[in-house]
């Protein structure tokens, strides 16, 4: 059971179309929403009004002054109002809502509220924003600054001066914007209901990775909680459907007040593309002292400076990850690891796959590529000497233990040496043709990635689990969503392999706050690794209190033979860790994570040199996972995240116009690999068990995305000696930088 | 989402008479759709206003590949799928069954027809978007403005050419049979396009195109195809270069064709092509020749310089194709990697 690749719970409904996506469904006397925002990135509103030359009788209209709580979507802070009130942030900020019986109507009415602005002065530049006007949060618009120190970095710098044998080499790096670009774009429905006790209340359907976020949000904004919160089938959200949807549920929840109507909000592809958030641009200033004969990092020195945007949302998180991640997986005595996480007047940026650790650990796989040249050594050997080893103290200070980082360099190297697919350009953009002119190279890069939340996160949270016996079945209530990952899978999976039972015989209860316990978001590579931890307790409870009531345990159904009542048995579970982790969030020293996954990227691709164009041809990746419960989900998480990455390396850039607003705004110039693009996967699972996981399994949701630009960047270098240390490495950048080789 | 407003009626006509008589009776209130792969995105984004739909696709007579003597002649609804693995064109015309492989990504080269490429719109990153996005700029000349935001002060429309097979089907010296209630007409397919981005189509608009005539080529006659787009997988071109010419057994070059695309509202022939010797040198004159007449404009969303410069490369490749040193199969699913 544990270990098959059970075909997906949920796969047959969405290859046949039956699966119910939010745009599906169309409550009685639905009225269609659409939101009046910004034109501008900062400014005043001295005024809405409504066009008296347009037909309002039918269409509803909300602005801040309807809302019966506070304004306010509350996350981390309270900065980010739910509909702007007297100034607008950033451009496609929400200012107004309105509801009318058709889609054309809706859209017609926005262009018909008009809102008086007063343009403020704008700020963009990120280096220009702490401590600048115009003042966007607190009091020097930064959402976050830590600092992490191990060892003694600076009497490693000062002790470097002058001394042969080693060398201080510093490095700037960057990246850029990008678009989480699900299938589904953002939609909510908004219906009355009347609950148990007959008072009024609302039920909030839509497209969602955390139903308890829409919840802690929604409630602020109403004033109460006489709601329910349901996720409708999600058609992907890889972080932008973990904090964006409680926006959409709280517009389409005043909105159906207003009206008295069920109300639907479903985001056109470019106004998602225009308004949601994306993965923070970072700008990494890195130096380090290395030993000459070896590169071995004898001391660090980073400096990371990332856009979070408008709001504060989840960047605090983001820099947080970003601190601890900085160095890659390499073993460093002396760190010196700052970020910086400041505001500007563009869309706010929010949570993406990886969380800040794609960022910094481009910067540092790039630092390490950077060191090998200045000392003319290879890029690998420097990789071997520097990798983390067991007992190897992190720079929190964490010591680490059973680490995967060795052997999955070994064994993406040995599966390196098949023979590559034939690649005579056949696939290049342009066509192909021999007539290329091509430069074969291969990349390799490495990634950590600290599973679940940081620090104290999951003793804190307490994510919860139920597990009822419901007949001779079993339903697993959680909040955790399946948004293509494969929990719906993954749970019965477990529950089953623990009761000794079928599979077919457990099933999961759709995510309806009603109904389900809060489990916590589904995010941070943490479902499978902590809620199905949790999940299993509760089937070894449930075992318990069966056998607790037929009075001996043994086989699952000769005890359900034995049972007299046929009522629902329900038991709860939450997280619990066994105490050992210490993290001191103050001073981030102790035990960042409960555990961390290893992977290593091998890219094998050909340069065009006329065109800069890059051709993948095969992408090796091998990556400790703990246990695979399923090892077709999982390997399908490890190949889309790397391919997600791809497109981060070569193809997914995001222009801003003047006014910060997403000038690329369509599928057809956001571009995002197609199945076609792909290279050859190959993909190792590494099993070394997490004690603390379901099984022995960690999460590996987020750690694909981490590297393999990384391995590209590298692949592009040796391949042609051009060296590019900013994403993405768009043609045009490639052209230019085989240029500067000459 | 974008949805398509209901507020058409949709004509299935069997026959090239009902096909005629609909065209007679609605005017220009009418449009036709054949794949509809380029046409319902265009619908969607709201640039047509049709009352009238008259869909093609159940009009047998515009369907089927006839392999004549002197002419291979398709129907308008041959899909590109069909030119692209049928192996009698590859064997005859493989620029053009190259070509019909590189359009789009397999789903559109399912549905997607022969005369909806040569009929495809022109296409400018100022209009190939939504409503709501165009009217916030105030519109362009070619729908709802009166200014280009491309060349800015122009007035003409420069949306850009973007179909895959026309610059191939004139360099191989095609025709198209053009049917309407005035009767039957045969243009050069050279001559189906002029140079105005609002509608570069010298079509009537109770016009339908019912054929494509396209001669047998000579012995010595040599043919390349070759697209510049971002993704190998799906996109339109960013560039795209047809070239067509004879090779005596000397090695001596001769009536050359050289026609690029996507880069203003029609194909363009470049020329003062030289002829001769086959050799690096002559490649590279032709490149010069393509690099000084082809300048690539901010109608398509890639770089403008770095176009350009691709144009030289397009030529070589284009050669390479044409004397056979390229591969020679099809780009097509199984060896898109
Ligand atoms: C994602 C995507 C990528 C694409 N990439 C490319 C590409 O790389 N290269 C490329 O060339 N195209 C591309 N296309 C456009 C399109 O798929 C092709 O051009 C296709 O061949 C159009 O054929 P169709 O039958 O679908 O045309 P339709 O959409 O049915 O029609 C296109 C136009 O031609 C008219 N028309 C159709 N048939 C006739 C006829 N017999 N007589 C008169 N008028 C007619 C229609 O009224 C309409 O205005 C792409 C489209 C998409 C959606
Ligand atoms: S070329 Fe100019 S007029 Fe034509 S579509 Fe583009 S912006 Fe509009």
């Amino acid at each position: 059971m544990i270990g098959e690749g059970l075909v997906r719970a949920d796969g047959q409904a969405k290859v046949t179309g039956r699966a119910v996506y939010v745009d599906d469904v169309r409550p009685e006397g639905c009225l269609y929403a659409a939101t009046v925002r910004s034109p501008f990135a900062h400014a005043r509103i001295t005024g809405i009004r409504l066009d008296p030359d347009f037909d309002f009788s039918d269409v509803t209209v909300v602005t801040a002054a309807d809302i019966p709580g506070e304004n306010v979507v509350a996350l981390m802070t309270d900065d980010q109002p739910a509909l702007a009130d007297k100034v607008v942030r950033h451009v496609m900020e929400p200012v107004a809502l309105v509801a009318a019986p058709t889609r054309e109507k809706a859209l017609a009415a926005v262009s018909h509220i008009l809102v008086d602005y007063e343009p403020l002065p704008a700020l963009f530049d990120p280096e220009r924003s702490r401590g600048h006007e115009p003042s966007l949060f607190g009091s020097d618009n930064v959402y976050s600054h830590i600092t992490l120190v191990h060892g003694d970095p600076d009497g490693a710098f000062a002790s470097a001066e002058g001394n042969a044998d080693v060398r201080i080499i510093e490095g700037t790096y960057r990246v850029g914007l990008q678009e989480q670009l699900y299938i589904e774009p953002q939609g909510m429905i908004a219906t009355h209901r009347v609950d148990a006790e007959g008072a009024p209340g609302l039920t909030l359907f839509g497209s969602m990775q955390c139903p308890f976020y829409v919840v802690k949000a929604l409630s602020r904004v109403l004033g109460h909680k006489r709601f329910n919160v349901v996720q409708a089938v999600t058609g992907g959200g890889f972080g932008g459907k973990e904090e964006y949807p409680s926006l959409v549920a709280i517009h389409a929840a005043l909105l159906a007040l207003k009206s008295g109507k069920s109300v639907k909000l479903i985001y056109r592809r470019d106004e998602d593309l225009r308004a949601t958030t994306k993965r923070h641009p970072c700008r990494l200033r890195y130096r380090t002292v290395v030993e000459v004969r070896t590169g071995r990092l004898l001391a660090f020195d980073g400096h990371m400076l990332f856009d979070g945007g408008a709001y504060n949302t989840l960047s605090p998180v983001v820099n947080s990850r970003g601190v601890i991640h900085a160095v890659g997986p390499y073993r460093c005595e002396n760190v010196r690891s700052e970020a910086l996480m400041v505001a500007t007047n563009t869309p706010p940026n929010g949570a993406f796959r990886g969380f800040g650790a794609p960022q910094v650990q481009f910067a540092a796989e790039r630092h390490l590529d950077r060191i090998a040249r200045e000392l003319g050594l290879d890029p690998l050997d420097v990789r071997r000497v520097n990798l983390y080893r067991d007992g190897d103290l992190t720079p929190t200070g964490q010591t680490l233990k059973d680490i995967g980082a060795k052997i999955v360099l070994e064994a993406a190297l040995e599966r390196a040496q098949r023979p590559l697919p034939p690649g005579n350009g056949s696939g290049r953009p342009g066509g192909g043709g021999q007539a290329a002119r091509l430069a074969a190279g291969r990349g390799l890069a490495l990634a950590w990635h600290g599973c679940g939340f940081t620090g104290n996160g999951e003793a804190n949270l307490q994510g919860k689990a139920d597990l009822a016996l419901e007949g001779r079945d079993l339903r697993v209530y959680t909040s955790s969503t399946d948004i293509g990952q494969g929990t719906e899978t993954i749970f019965p999976q477990i529950v089953a392999a623990a009761l000794g039972i079928g599979v077919g015989r457990v099933s999961v209860a759709p995510p309806d706050t009603d109904l389900v316990p809060d489990s916590g978001p589904t995010v941070a590579s943490r479902t499978a690794m902590v809620v199905g931890g949790v999940v299993l307790k509760a089937a070894q409870a449930l075992r318990a209190a069966l056998a607790s009531e037929v009075g001996f345990d043994g086989d699952f159904d000769a005890m359900l033979d034995a049972r007299t009542s046929d009522a629902v048995l329900r038991v709860r579970e939450q997280y619990a860790d066994d105490g050992t982790l210490v993290w001191d969030p103050k001073t981030y020293r102790g035990d960042a994570y409960p555990t961390f996954g290893w992977s290593c990227v091998i890219v094998d691709l050909e340069v065009d040199l006329d065109t800069g164009e890059v051709l993948y041809r095969r992408l090796v990746q091998a990556t400790d996972v703990g246990r695979a419960l399923n090892p077709v989900l999982a390997s399908g998480q490890l190949e889309g995240g790397a391919l997600q990455a791809l497109g981060y390396a070569t193809s997914e850039e995001v222009v801003l116009d003047e006014r910060g607003c997403m000038r690329n705004d369509r599928l057809t110039n956001y571009i995002i690999p197609t199945a076609l693009d792909a290279p050859e996967m190959e993909t190792v699972l590494i099993e070394i068990p997490f004690a603390g996981g379901p099984f022995g399994a960690k999460g590996i949701g987020e750690i694909p995305h981490d590297v393999p630009h990384a391995a590209v960047a590298q692949a592009i270098e040796r391949a042609t000696g051009a060296v590019l240390d900013r994403l993405p490495m768009m043609p045009e950048r490639v052209m230019a930088a085989l240029e500067r080789r000459r | 989402m974008l949805r398509i407003a209901p507020t058409f009626e949709v004509l299935r006509p069997e026959t090239l008479d009902e096909v005629v008589n609909l065209l007679d009776q609605h005017g220009e209130a009418a449009r036709l759709i054949a794949g509809g792969t380029d046409f319902v995105p265009n619908l969607k984004h709201g640039l047509y206003a049709p009352e009238v739909v008259i869909d093609l696709k159940g009009v047998s007579a515009l369907r089927g590949i006839e392999h004549r003597p002197e002419s291979l002649v398709f129907g308008a609804l041959v899909g590109l799928h069909e030119m692209e693995t049928d192996t009698r064109v590859h064997a005859v015309l493989p620029s053009l069954s190259r070509a019909a492989s590189l359009v789009a990504g397999p789903q559109q080269r399912r549905m997607g027809t022969l005369g909806g490429n040569l009929c495809l719109d022109t296409r400018c990153v100022y209009i190939n978007q939504t409503e709501f996005w165009r009217g916030a700029l105030g519109g362009c000349l070619k729908k709802d403005g009166d200014v280009c935001h491309v060349t800015v002060t122009g007035k003409k429309c420069v949306a850009a050419a973007s179909n895959d097979t026309a610059p191939v089907l004139i360099s191989l010296g095609a025709t198209v049979e053009l049917l309407s209630p005035r009767g039957v007409r045969h243009l050069p397919v050279d001559e189906l396009y002029i140079n105005d981005g609002i509608r570069n189509l010298a079509l009537g608009h109770d016009e339908v195109l019912t054929r494509v005539f396209v001669p047998r080529p000579g012995p010595q006659r040599r043919m390349g195809f070759e697209k510049l787009r971002t993704r190998g997988a799906i996109d339109f071109p960013l560039l795209n270069c047809a070239l067509a010419f004879d090779l005596d057994e000397a090695e001596n070059l001769s009536e050359p064709v050289l026609i690029f695309s996507a880069v203003a509202a029609r194909p363009r022939s470049i020329s003062q092509l030289p002829v001769g010797r086959l050799d690096a040198a002559l490649i590279a004159e032709f490149g010069q020749r393509a690099f000084a007449s082809v300048r690539p404009l901010t109608n398509i969303n890639a770089d403008v310089d770095w176009r350009r410069e691709m144009v030289p490369h397009l030529v070589s490749r284009a050669f390479e194709a044409a004397l056979g040193r390229a591969s020679a199969t099809p780009f097509s699913l199984s060896n898109a990697r």
